[in-house]
């Protein structure tokens, strides 16, 4: 009975109902894309981050975190390979050999960050090899060559096919040169990774820095990052002791952790700001709706509803009203977000030069990544906030004292 | 306390209003004192601002005394928590009032079972009942008609069938005809006086109306504050 007199009492303002519940819907359907696209973003922004990076997961020396050398290095990666490759949860593994040193030509010398990778590898530096500008990918694991960033090889003046000089410590502290010709060059859209970075066979440098089979790091990219936390833990049991550690891709990018972490906190804000508008409108249209009835609800009180009873019709009225605009926030939110997350979001317009930040890259085309858990938790916050919205009304009609509600007019 | 028979269906002891308006105390009710047996009908009459309104609203619960009591089979209804109120209003008292006060979003039928609804009775009971009044009130044919449809007549009928859905031991009527045509107001009083005889259910019927009350058992007249029976 409590139901049918909730469902009527909507019914029968139903412009005032439906505008009510049209905007729950907008706000949740704008709140799931913000929340889609966001997440969608962070992913993306996370990835590059992990592919230019060291992974989501990365085994390295523990002191290489204080302070960066080549001469903290693993000296037998083989061990680790052998777990890590052998884990379901683990995508690729891929040796690295992290380093600064400077790149000189006849012109010119820059400061620069080198990488030693295995060009064999499937999957491996797959975002330089996706942006070749000019030239080649590197071919051969211990070949003499470098592929490096477009403004960087502007910067040297240096062309595909010419001579370049790395210059860096060994891993006995000793300056050391090796002469590399440069087989490509590559163009990311961030201009401080075209201008600092550049890549050399992982075997060349082993060879240069005086290292054998050793490497700095062992990146670890994951099946599923989003279940980054539970491998991680499965890892470290497994992964044998010593000197070396198993560490997070947001400790050894704190940049990127961080600017995610603020970025969530304003998203957050957007959401919270979207919510409050919803529920203000909410507690307009329950608030005016029982005005409107005092008399109704003055006679059912004189006919023995109780108190409780006409609380619960009350906050039925704002569950009612709240669960139809979930829904049909649902359908639209799901909607655009699946559109974007096919389509995705083209930003190329408002820049011709790519974007970099916390030293990764966004794309320019967003695409939404909406999880389930993520609507859920929206869904729950717009529908108790709404009740919520609604007790104070409720409150209100249940203390309606029938003689004065039944008033002559 | 029995509930028993032989207990008036109605007693007020000593029962006392007082309002303050504008820094003035109105003494509305001044220690009234009345007994209603079972299967009376009685008027009460009055000048406008009297104060039937408000004795009506006290003994049925809807409005506190200042002081006294007012007992309904003996029990005293303002001992009762706030729920057992609620529930005594439903089930032992049947309210008419000058407007009917009908929910407008439900047909004639469902109205009339709203308190059944309210006290939770089986439905089919409810519908069986609800049916047999409306029948019994001239409605039969009005049923499934909303509020705004019926005239005024027929509206203080489907209020009437309202009042005694839940087989009240007590019926309050607030000037039920006070809105009506002199014709329509005689059809509810001859519908009042029907009732009283053949389901022997109390009214207490408040009205300006003399001719109204002129059939009913008893009649007195509120004035000053005080109860005065009319011969």
């Amino acid at each position: 009975m409590i139901a049918r007199l909730a469902a009527r009492n909507l019914r029968r303002h139903f412009r005032r109902t439906l505008i009510t519940t049209i905007g729950i819907a907008l706000g949740t359907a704008l709140s799931l894309f913000s929340i889609g696209l966001g997440d969608g973003g962070h992913l993306q922004m996370i990835e590059n981050g992990v592919r230019i990076g060291q992974g989501h997961l990365t085994v390295q020396m523990d002191s290489y975190l204080e302070s960066p050398s080549t001469a903290k290095f693993l000296p037998d990666p083989e061990p680790f390979l052998a777990v890590l490759e052998n884990h379901p949860g683990v995508r690729s593994v891929f040796p690295r050999i992290r380093g600064e040193g400077m790149l000189a030509t006849a012109y010119a010398a820059e400061g620069v960050q080198f990488q030693g990778i295995d060009p064999s590898r499937r999957g491996e530096a797959d975002l330089f090899r996706d942006s070749i500008a000019e030239g080649d990918f590197l071919s051969a694991s211990d070949g003499a060559h470098i592929f490096l960033g477009q403004k960087l090889a502007q910067r040297l003046k240096v062309k595909v096919g010419r001579k370049t000089v790395l210059t860096f410590q060994d891993s006995a502290g000793e300056i050391t040169s090796t002469l590399l010709r440069v087989s490509g060059i590559f163009r990311s859209g961030s201009s401080a990774i075209d201008g600092t970075i550049c890549l050399v066979p992982i075997g060349t440098l082993q060879r240069a820095l005086g290292m054998g089979q050793g490497v700095t790091s062992l990146a670890i990219y994951l099946e599923n990052p989003f279940a980054q936390e539970a491998v991680y833990r499965q890892l470290e049991r497994s992964l044998p002791g010593g000197s070396a550690g198993l560490y997070h891709w947001q400790t050894l990018q704190p940049d990127l952790r961080d600017y995610v972490v603020l970025d969530d906190v304003f998203g957050y804000l957007i959401y919270a700001i979207i919510l409050f508008i919803l529920a203000i409108g909410v507690l307009n249209t329950v608030l005016m709706s029982v005005m409107e009835r005092k008399r109704e609800i003055g006679i059912l009180t004189a006919i023995g509803m109780g108190g409780g009873a006409v609380l619960r019709m009350v906050l039925l009225e704002t569950a009612l009203i709240t669960l139809i605009g979930i829904a049909g926030g649902l359908v639209l939110g799901l909607a655009v977000n699946w559109y974007f997350s096919v389509h995705g979001l083209d930003l190329t317009s408002f820049s011709t030069e790519g974007w970099d930040l916390a030293g990764t890259v966004i794309d320019p085309i967003m695409r939404s990544k909406l999880r389930p858990h993520r609507v859920f938790q929206l869904c729950t916050a717009v529908f108790l906030l709404s009740v919520t919205m609604g007790i104070y009304p409720a409150v209100k009609a249940s203390r309606t004292e029938p003689v004065e509600a039944m008033e002559k007019p | 306390m029995s509930n028993g028979e032989n207990q008036p269906v109605l007693a007020t002891e000593r029962l006392h209003k007082r309002f303050s308006k504008g820094g003035r105390t109105i003494e509305v009710l001044r220690d009234l004192e009345i007994s209603l047996p079972r299967g009376e009908i009685v008027g009460i009459l009055g000048a406008s601002g009297a104060g039937k309104s408000t004795l009506l609203h006290i003994v049925g619960g809807l409005d506190e005394p200042t002081s006294g009591r007012v007992l309904h089979e003996g029990r005293d209804i303002f001992g009762l928590s706030e729920y057992e109120l609620a529930s005594f209003r439903n089930r032992r008292i049947g309210f008419v009032f000058q407007m009917h006060y009908l929910l407008a979003e439900f047909t004639c039928l469902e109205n009339v079972m709203m308190p059944g609804i309210i006290a939770g009775h089986d439905r089919n009971d409810l519908l069986g009942k609800s049916k047999e009044l409306l029948v019994r009130v001239g409605l039969g044919e009005r049923m499934d008609h909303r509020p705004g449809e019926l005239s005024g007549g027929e509206q203080q009928r489907a209020a009437v069938a309202r009042a005694l859905v839940n087989n009240p031991s007590l019926v309050l009527a607030d000037e039920p005809t006070g809105n009506l045509d002199a014709l329509t107001a005689g059809s509810v009083r001859d519908l009042f006086l029907e009732l009283n005889r053949d389901l022997g259910t109390t009214f207490l019927v408040v009205t300006h109306n003399r001719d109204m009350a002129a059939k009913f058992h008893r009649r007195f007249e509120l004035k000053n504050g005080a109860l005065h029976a009319e011969v």
